[in-house]
Order: C-alpha cells, then structure tokens, then sequence
C-alpha cells in the first residue's frame, strides 16, 4: 500500500480496535461506510438488473462478503478499507451481472459494471431541496440536464467526476485507482472540471463567460 | 467529444482544483456551502466557480438524502414500521425476529445480520433511533426477502407488444413507464385514477398506439382535465381523479382505500379531503396475504365512479332507485373489505353490477364498461387465492417431506401432487399458457414457476427413492414423464437432465441417456434447485462434505431455499459442526414456523453443544408441532443427565403416542434399570423384543439386566441369542466375558471372548483392557504385557494406558517381566500428561526405585503424596526402600569417607515403613500387592518379616 494513501482517522481507529474485537470493528466500519457503499453500488447498478435484485441486495451482500473476508484483509491490508469494500462491491455486482444476465442469455455489453449516467437521474430526489413545487421542477429539471451532460463527457472524464463526487473519493484515492501520481489525478480532475464547464455553457445550462 | 484546454486554461485550472477541493469538502461533511461566497471569494475564478459549482451539487448526494421513516418509540422496540415481538432464534448468522409491520398490521419474520447480533433490547431501541436517522429499512443490518405486493412492470425493448399489452400499457404509471424501480402500491393508485378518467371522460389519459410515444408522454406530459373534455363533470370528481393520476407517486392517494373513500365523501357530497399521502416505504418481507383487499377497493372505486357517471340522468326517479341500492351494496361492500372479508365483498359488488346492468341504457353501458373490470378484479382474486393455496400446500410438503419416519413423508408427497395440481402442472401445458398465472404480477409468477418445476423434479425423484420398494422400469418410466414435463415447461436445467439421463440407463435406452448426459455437462447449475439435487445425490452417497458445498451455493442464489437449509444443517451436523448447523434449523424455522422437524434437529444439535435448557425448549416445540418421535429424543436427553423420572415420563408419552415403538420401550427399560426397578426394566425389555424380534441390541440389554441380577442362565441363553442373530456383534461378547464369565471366574472362557470382541474390534482398547485383567488373574503376564503394549499403540495420548503399562513393568509378580527401565519411561511420559495424577507419580517412584534411581524414587513419591494429600502405603513401602538405600550407600561412603549424609536415611526408612505398616493394617489388611510390597521392605531393612506370623493370609 502507498504511503500516501492511507484511511482515515476514524477508519484507522476502528482498524486499530480489530486486533482485539473483530467482529465489532467490523461492524463500525461498515457502518462508517454505509452510505458510500449505497452510493458505489446505486451508482453502478446495471438497470437491467432492477427487476431481479435491488441494490439493497449488493449492498448488504457486499457487506456479508467482507464479513467473510476481513480477517483475510486484516492480514494483507492490500488497500486503504473503503478502496477494499468498493472493490468488494464491483466485484459483487460483476458476480451477478454474468448470473443473472448472462444466464438469461442476454449479452452483458461490457465486463465491468460501468457508472450509469442515467442512474444520476434517479440517485438524486428532491426531498429537502427548494420548498415551492415549481422550484423543485425546474430543480428536477436541471438536474436531469446536469445528468446529460456529464453523460456527454468522455468516459475518463465522466470517471473522475464521479469518484470525486458521487463516491467522495479523494484525490489520493483516486490516484491509486487509475494508477497514477497524486499530481497527476488532480490535473485529470481539473480538465474535467473545465470540459464540463464547457459543455454547461454551450447547453445554456450556465451563464455565458463575462 | 472532446474540448480544447487552452494554456491559459492551465494555471486557472490548478486554482479551480484548489476551490473546488474545499467546496467539496465543506458538502462532504454536511456543511450548506454557498457558491455565492465562494465566487466572491475567488475574484479570478468567479464566473467559472458560478458556472460549474451547481453541477457539481448535482452530483453531490443530498446530505439528507433518504426519507424520513415516522417511529414509533415504545418499549417493545421498534425497527421503522416493525415492532420487535420476540427473538426466534441467534447466532453468528445473524437474528431472526418475529415482528409485527405496524402499518399493515401483520405477523413478519426480520433477519438481522451478524453484526448487529450483539444488541441486546436497549442496543436494540438505541438502533432504532439511529435508523430514525439513517432512516429507511435499508439499513445495513436487515436482510430483505421475498415480496409479493410490489408491481414491476420491466418496459423491456425486447417485450413484442400485443393488444392487451398496449391496453395496459395505457394505465402505466409514470414511474413504471420510465423503467424507475421505486414502484410500488402507488403504481396501483395511478392504473386505477387513469381507468375513473377513462370511465368519465370515455377517453383514455393519453390515446394513441405508438408505444414509444405513450413511454414518453405517460412520464412527461400533463393530461388534459377531465372538466375540459365534459364541462358537466363535478369539480371536485375532476380533482380527485388528477390527484390519483399526478406524476409524482408522492401526491397520489397512498391507497386504494383513501381513493375509495374520497369517492364517497363525494358521493355524499361532503367535502372531499385532499390527504397527505404518508411517506412512502418500500418494503420486502415474507408474507402469506394477498393483494385482497387493495383489489377489492379498486372494484369499489369503479363502481362508484358508475354510479357518479350515471349522476347526470338521476332526475329520473327509476335510476334514482338503483342509484340508492347500488350505493346500499357499495356500503356494504366497502364494509366487507373493512372487516377483511374479501368475499363477501364481492359478492356485494356483484348484486351492485347487476342492478346497474338492469338499469336503463345509459347505466347499462356503464355497467358493461366495469364489467370487464370487475371480471379482471375477480380473476385476480381467485387467483391470488390460488397462489395462497399453493404457497401452503408447498409449505405443507417441506414439512412433512424431511421427516424420518417415511409414512409422514409420504403424506408429504400428497401435498406435492395436490400442489400441482392446482396449476395444472399434470397437463402438458407450457407455463405461459397456464391461465391461473396470467393476473400474477412477474414478481409472484416468477417464483411460483421456480416452485412449480422444482416441485415436479422432487417428485419425479420420489417415483424411484421412496423407501421400502424397489423402483421398477414404471416408476422409472413415470419419472422421466415427470422431468420431460419440467423441461417443456420451464427452463432445462443440469441437475435434470442428470437424473433423466440416470433413469433412461435403468429403463435400458442408453442412447436417450447419453443424449442426456450431454445436454447435463452443456449446461452450468444456475438454480438453487440444480444445487440443491446435486447436494442431495452427495448426501445420498454419504459426502457431507461435497453435499455442503452444493447447499451453500444453493442459498447463495436462494437465500430462502427451505430444502437447500435444512438439509445444510443435517450436512454440518454430520461433520460435526454443531453450531453452525443451529443457524441452519434456526433459519429453517424463520422460514417455516410450524414445521416440527426443524425444531427437532435444532434440539439435537443443542444438545450436543450441552446447551441442554434450548434443547428441551425445542424439543417442547417440535412436540406442540405433532412431532411424536420428540418425546424419545427429549427423554434421551434427560437419561444423559440423569433425569430418570422426567426420561421415564417422555419414554411413556411415546410409547401412549406409538404404542408398536420398541425404541421407546428399549430406553425405557434402560432407565428403570439404572433406578434398580428389575421387574419394570424387564417387562419392557420384553416389550421390545415382542415388537422387535431380531434385534440383537435388546437381546444384549436384557442378558446384562439379568446378568447384574444373578440371573445367570437368562443372561446366558440371551447372549446366545444376540450371537446367533448377530456372530459380530463385539459388545455381546464384550459383556458376557464381563458380567457372566468373570464373575464365576471363568477367566479362561471370559479370554475367549475378550479375544473374539477383538477380532471384531481391533481397535477398542476396552476388550484389550478387560483381558489383560482376565490374564492377570491367571497369571498369564506375557498377555497382559502384550495388551498393555497394544492400548498404548492405539492410544498413545492416554495417561492411564501409559501408567498401567508402567505399573506392570514395575510390579508384576513375576519378576522376569519386569522393565524397571521402560517402566520409568512410561511413568514419566503417563506425568507428563497429566501431572496432577498422584497415583501417576507414584508408579513413577516406584519404577525408578525398581531402576535403582533412588533419589528420584524418593522426589516422585513425595510428589505422589503431595497430591494425595499424605499419600498411603503404596507410597511409603517404597519410600522406606529408597531411604535404605540410600542409608547403607550413605554408610559406604561415610566409611569411605567422601560424602557426608545429612539425613539420617536409615531412621527415615524405619519411620516410612512403620507408618506403612500402620495404614495397611487399619485399611487394606488383605491387599496382595501391598503385602508383597511389605515383605520385600520387611526384608530390605531387616526387620522381623511379618509374613513369618501366624495369621497371615493368603496373597490374592
């Protein structure tokens, strides 16, 4: 593992706490982590799976999954945990994806279960944004728009966008994903921040520059 | 598509990263940045952070960002809409709890996993509040399972469109339509609102056949108001109807009945109560109820909407009249479904429907557009009715098709037939043909179709291994007619076509099987079923280990696989995981409560784990449940811990239950016996053998009850008996050398058949051990020394064989088989392993002291008598010895004049040997070893030996 890229400190706690109650640390660091892992799982979900299974599922099987394997993690310590448990969930939704697509003899498209723009669409409700109703269309309509757009983006961009800020990932853990320096991250970061702010504008979703 | 980054763009794109980073972070930790700061905050940037910043909040989960959950706070506990009634059982896997769903009133089992398996009650309550907070049941630590009230309809581009599909494509919800999963009974409420408009205006929300468009519109485009189709329809109907067909799920009714009862309000003209619909859950839970009543409502919704259509022409007093009864029948239909009875509730809307249709014209065509409706609504009924029968007849067959006693099972298989049947699973219908299937929603059919086809491969599995016939080439024959059905019409899977292949090979058709065979390796196991069936042929052939894996898989893909659980818990019992085969009975009766099996099994395994007090509960359980055979196993429990009157009760009870069960009868005798009841031990014995003729173990039961009662000619012709029923039957022989042969010390007879046990049993030190005391006593230590050398061969481990063999190397009579030298060896290795064994240190001394280890002779047998407090005679003859010796060599070298003694060993030897002599007198006068023992010291210190005075008596 790098040694920039370590967890955090309530993560390094609960790790530390392993030694003598596994099972309870476990417990808290899934529980430090579940709304990530909600979120790396609603985010990857292949639609066509919907009718079959709900991310709930994914989600609580990840966790069972890393229930199973943690003393092995505690062991190896291959990754920073959030990295492991999002690599547990990937591989999870992989898993049912070659069950439940395949099985059915329907071709699965892609082999790894890629970030499904138009999951944006749904991921993001309304409640507790805007109180009028016609703010909340016009809300909901441009976070529809938004949703295109980073559509629109290149896959490399789109990436690192989302793992910035729908899984909250940092720059560090990023990097250690694409396999690239730290530096390095950030600039990828910020060209797409740029091209997207290129795209808003040309689709008049953001004022024109002064 | 790619845009150009100028180079300007490059050192503005570092600072971007930079506020962008801290925006980021504030958002991440709950904070409400506002982008207005920060662009002012950043003059450079300004224009860029106010273009890009609302995108990025796009992305950004909402901090709150899952709805709020309404909880009840009381001190049962409660979980969100679930009030925690008791704990079904725990473990490592997790909680199951019997709860109760508070809004719907209704009885639920809730899996809670593993890490939350530590909340006690206030951890639990504590946890509820935290879920207040995290606020839905997805919380990490509830394990959904099966629904059935959800609508899904999958807007699948492979779907080819009929005309029924378009017609209900129609009443699709907007959700549904754009392929949401957050679908659920307000689905329902849209279908329903979007039939009312349809019936008021006579024109569907959105007309046209082009399916794409519908897709589009359904979702997107406001419809047109009722009132402006027909300005004579009622404003507050008009409203009503666009509330229940309003985009957002959220601003619909929340059911049916809420719908149902705005319409009346209307229909009384009262004002009508625009509710707030509740927040909305989404739940996944094992539940025996059907739709019923959310249908029903519908019907009545219809219904009144016929009659409100018909409110233009009630100023004729003929539809003024069948106005008034149909409304009569609504209420009392609408009364019906209030007090849960589904049937008679429609029973009311028929009588409803028909006076419509006796109206005039106008009501007439009314009628006859709800008639379609109400026949959709009763179809559903009866075949959400239908659904139900089979879910029990299903439940039923698990139940009784994992007994042991295979009449119960075969009663099981009845339940299977009968549960087909109900499908018509006996017809060679494709399952899509089946119309009992067609008003299912995919959510229910699905697995209905899973059940169905795992249901005719069990009992195709039945045809040849029911027990006690052997399978013929009509069973076989049957069987294959079975599976070929199962295979038309459902998917084709390994595990069947490996067992048509098998059946084809016993019917002769080698190439049908090889066909088979083929088609099996072409195709992986997807199923839970596949798993299961190839488990249950490891099983068959006695792996459990191989078994168990195929029934993990099985659970993997189908959590609640009922079969795929229970016969995991047999499986782990069998490799003697006791306490993973409890989580295993114990989800068995999450699944399935009234089921007594799992129950037993579960009582078993407890007790096994000595968790005795959960053992007798379950065992009370299983009774409560009909499972008779409980009483015996419950009563063995008892028996093992020495209840003998509560054993005696449950051996009574099922014997009253099963009178012709010799096993009952058998350890009930066993228990009197142990309480010294001859004669009520014997009656039952006999018992047993009436019912049970040839059974060599209640033969060999009786012949040792007579035997410890003298009865030695009863005890003899029984165990000959037992050996002419069984001649390898190694306890019989066992038992008789013991209990009929040695007493009447026919050492020589009891040899004989310690040695034909062991011929049986090569391998059990008993008979080796009983032999060498049967040589012993005739004095034939080349025997005794061999069996000793072999129980230490076969137990190497065990203190006592290492200390019996060292005893007799060290003290045999017969001085050429002694061994000092290994003896201590043995000793040492025999303390080693069980080093608080006084009497093991004492063979140690004493062999040392035969090896001429003085010294350490002296250190074990003070060991010795440290831990026997004092220690006996068996310790001080030596010790006296070892003293001598240690005194006349003592005296050499003082004569010598190299080492000076500081104990006086000779006074020492004297004083050992007195008290000796003492304690043999007081307690063991007639001991032979001791009295050998006592001559040798007598004489090694020269003392007058007392075997010279007269009333000495024989060594033994």
């Amino acid at each position: 593992m790098s040694a920039q890229l370590s967890d955090s400190a309530e993560t390094a706690r609960l790790l530390a706490c392993a030694a003598s109650d596994q099972q309870s640390a476990l417990a808290g660091l899934l529980k430090h982590h579940q709304r990530y892992l909600r979120r790396i799982v609603e985010l990857r979900f292949d639609n066509r799976l919907r009718a079959r299974i709900d991310p709930s599922d994914v989600v609580q099987e990840t966790q069972l999954e890393a229930h199973r394997r943690f003393a092995d993690y505690l062991r190896r310590r291959p990754m920073p945990f959030k990295l492991w448990l999002r690599k547990t969930a990937q591989q999870r939704l992989c898993d049912l994806q070659r069950e439940h697509l395949v099985a059915q003899n329907r071709s699965v498209g892609r082999e790894k279960p890629q970030p499904d723009h138009s999951s944006l669409m749904l991921a993001a409700p309304l409640a507790g944004r805007g109180p009028s109703p016609s703010e909340q269309v016009a809300r909901r309509d441009f976070e529809q728009q938004v949703a295109l757009v980073v559509g629109e983006l290149s896959d490399s961009d789109r990436d690192v966008l989302l793992m910035r800020h729908v899984e909250g990932l940092s720059h560090q853990e990023i990097a250690y994903l694409l396999d690239v320096e730290t530096a390095a991250a950030r600039k990828r970061y910020g060209r797409a921040l740029l091209r997207l702010r290129k795209l808003l504008v040309d689709r008049g979703l953001a004022e024109e520059d002064a | 598509m790619t845009t150009r980054i100028s180079p300007d763009d490059t050192a503005l794109e570092a600072l971007l990263v930079e506020a962008a980073d801290v925006f980021t972070d504030a958002l991440q930790r709950g904070e409400h940045p506002q982008i207005e700061q920060y662009a002012q905050r950043h003059p450079l940037l300004a224009t860029m952070i106010r273009q890009v910043f609302p995108a990025l909040l796009v992305l950004e989960p909402a901090a709150d960002d899952q709805p709020d959950l309404p909880v009840h706070d009381d001190d049962t506990g409660t979980l969100g809409d679930y009030r925690i009634l008791r704990e079904i059982g725990r473990g490592g896997m997790g909680i199951v709890y019997e709860a109760e769903q508070i809004s719907l009133g209704r009885r639920v089992a809730l899996k809670v996993l593993p890490f939350a398996a530590m909340l006690d009650k206030q951890q639990l309550a504590r946890f509820a509040n935290e879920a207040r907070t995290a606020a839905t049941l997805d919380h990490p630590n509830i394990v959904h399972v099966t629904d059935f009230g959800l609508a899904r309809i999958e807007a699948d581009a492979g779907m080819t469109m009929t005309g029924d599909l378009l017609g209900t494509l129609r009443y699709m919800s907007p959700e549904q339509a754009s392929g949401s999963h957050f679908v659920d009974q307000r689905s329902d409420i849209y279908s329903l609102g979007a039939t009312l408009y349809e019936l008021l205006t006579l024109q569907p929300v959105f007309a046209g056949n082009d399916r794409q468009k519908l897709l589009r519109q359904i979702p997107e485009q406001d419809p047109r108001p009722p009132r402006q189709l027909n300005n004579a329809i009622p404003k507050d109907l008009e409203t009503i109807v666009l509330k229940a067909i309003a985009k957002e799920p959220q601003s619909r009714y929340a059911t049916a009945q809420a719908l149902a009862d705005d319409l009346r309000r209307f229909l009384e003209d009262k004002p009508i109560r625009a509710r707030r619909p509740g927040p909305w859950v989404r739940l996944r839970m094992w539940t025996k109820r059907h739709q019923g009543p959310t249908i029903t409502a519908a019907a009545v919704v219809f219904l009144s909407l016929a009659v409100a259509g018909g409110w233009k022409l009630q100023r004729d007093r003929e539809s003024r009249e069948i106005t008034q009864s149909v409304r009569e029948s609504l209420a009392a239909a609408q009364a019906s479904i209030a007090a849960g009875d589904d049937l008679r509730a429609s029973t009311y809307l028929g009588e409803a429907k028909g006076r419509l249709a006796n109206g005039n014209d106008t009501l007439g065509t009314l009628a006859a557009q709800t008639d379609g409706l109400l026949a959709q609504v009763e179809a559903r009924l009866a075949d959400q009715e239908r659904l139900a029968q089979f879910q029990k007849l299903v439940e039923q067959f698990h139940s009784h098709g994992l007994a042991t006693a295979w009449v119960v099972r075969k009663r099981g298989y009845e339940y299977c037939r009968q549960a087909l049947q109900l499908y018509r699973a006996d017809e060679d219908l494709p399952w899509t043909r089946q119309p009992a299937v067609e008003n299912l929603t995919a959510q229910q059919s699905e697995p209905l179709k899973d059940s169905v086809f795992e249901l005719l491969v069990l009992l195709a599995d039945w045809q040849i291994h029911a027990p006690g016939k052997q399978p013929r080439p009509d069973d076989y024959r049957r069987a294959i007619e079975l599976l070929t059905r199962a295979e038309h019409g459902y998917a084709p899977t390994r595990s069947l076509y490996q067992r048509r292949s098998g059946y084809w090979s016993a019917v002769g058709d080698e190439q049908a099987a090889r066909a088979d065979a083929a088609r099996a390796a072409a195709i992986e196991p997807v199923l839970a079923l596949d798993r299961y069936l190839l488990g249950d042929a490891c099983r068959r052939e006695g792996q459990p280990a191989e078994a168990l894996e195929q029934f993990s898989q099985a659970i993997r893909l189908k959590p609640d696989h009922f079969l795929s659980l229970f016969r995991m818990g047999t499986c782990l019992r069998a490799l003697e995981r006791a306490a993973e085969a409890e989580l295993a009975f114990t989800a068995c009766i999450a699944l399935q409560p009234d089921s007594p099996y799992s129950y037993q099994w579960r009582a078993y395994v407890c007790a096994q784990q000595g968790k005795e007090q959960q053992a007798l509960e379950d065992y009370q359980k299983a009774i409560e449940r009909g499972d008779y055979v409980a009483f015996l196993h419950r009563g063995f429990l008892h028996g093992q811990h020495g209840r003998s009157a509560e054993a005696i009760a449950d051996f009574t009870r099922a014997i009253e239950t099963n009178p012709s069960s010799y096993t009952s009868y058998n350890n009930r005798a066993s228990e009197y016996a142990r309480k010294g009841k001859y004669d009520k031990a014997l009656a039952d014995y006999n018992k047993a053998i009436a019912l049970k003729r040839n059974s060599p173990d209640f033969y060999c039961n009786r012949a040792i009850l007579y035997a410890r009662y003298k009865h030695s000619e009863e005890a003899r012709a029984d165990f000959k008996a037992v050996l002419e029923i069984d001649p390898n039957f190694a306890k019989a022989y066992h038992c008789r050398a013991q209990l009929v042969w040695i007493p009447a010390k026919e050492f020589q007879q009891a040899i004989e058949d310690f040695t034909k046990a062991i011929e049986i049993e090569p391998k059990n030190p008993d008979h080796y051990r009983h032999r060498a005391a049967s040589y012993a006593a005739i004095k034939r230590y080349d025997g005794v020394l061999a069996d000793w050398n072999k129980i230490v061969e076969l137990k190497p481990d065990s203190a006592f064989a290492r200390n019996s063999l060292a005893w007799f190397l060290a003290t045999c009579p017969d001085p050429q088989f002694r061994d000092p030298k290994r003896a201590a060896e043995q000793a040492k290795k025999a303390v080693e392993r069980a080093p608080k064994n006084g009497s093991y240190w004492n063979t140690l001394g004493i062999a040392q002291y035969r090896a001429g280890d003085w010294k350490a002779a002296i250190e074990a047998l003070e060991k010795s008598m440290e831990l026997g407090s004092g220690g006996n005679s068996f310790d001080w003859f030596f010790l006296a010895m070892a003293h001598r010796q240690l005194g006349s060599q003592g005296g050499e070298r003082r004569a010598e004049g190299t080492e000076p003694s500081e104990v006086d060993h000779n006074a020492e030897a004297q004083r050992w040997y007195e008290q000796a002599v003492e304690w043999m007198k007081k307690n063991r006068p007639d001991d032979g070893e001791l009295i050998r023992f006592r001559n040798e010291a007598a004489k090694l210190l020269r003392l007058p030996d007392e075997a010279a005075k007269p009333e000495e008596k024989q060594p033994r």
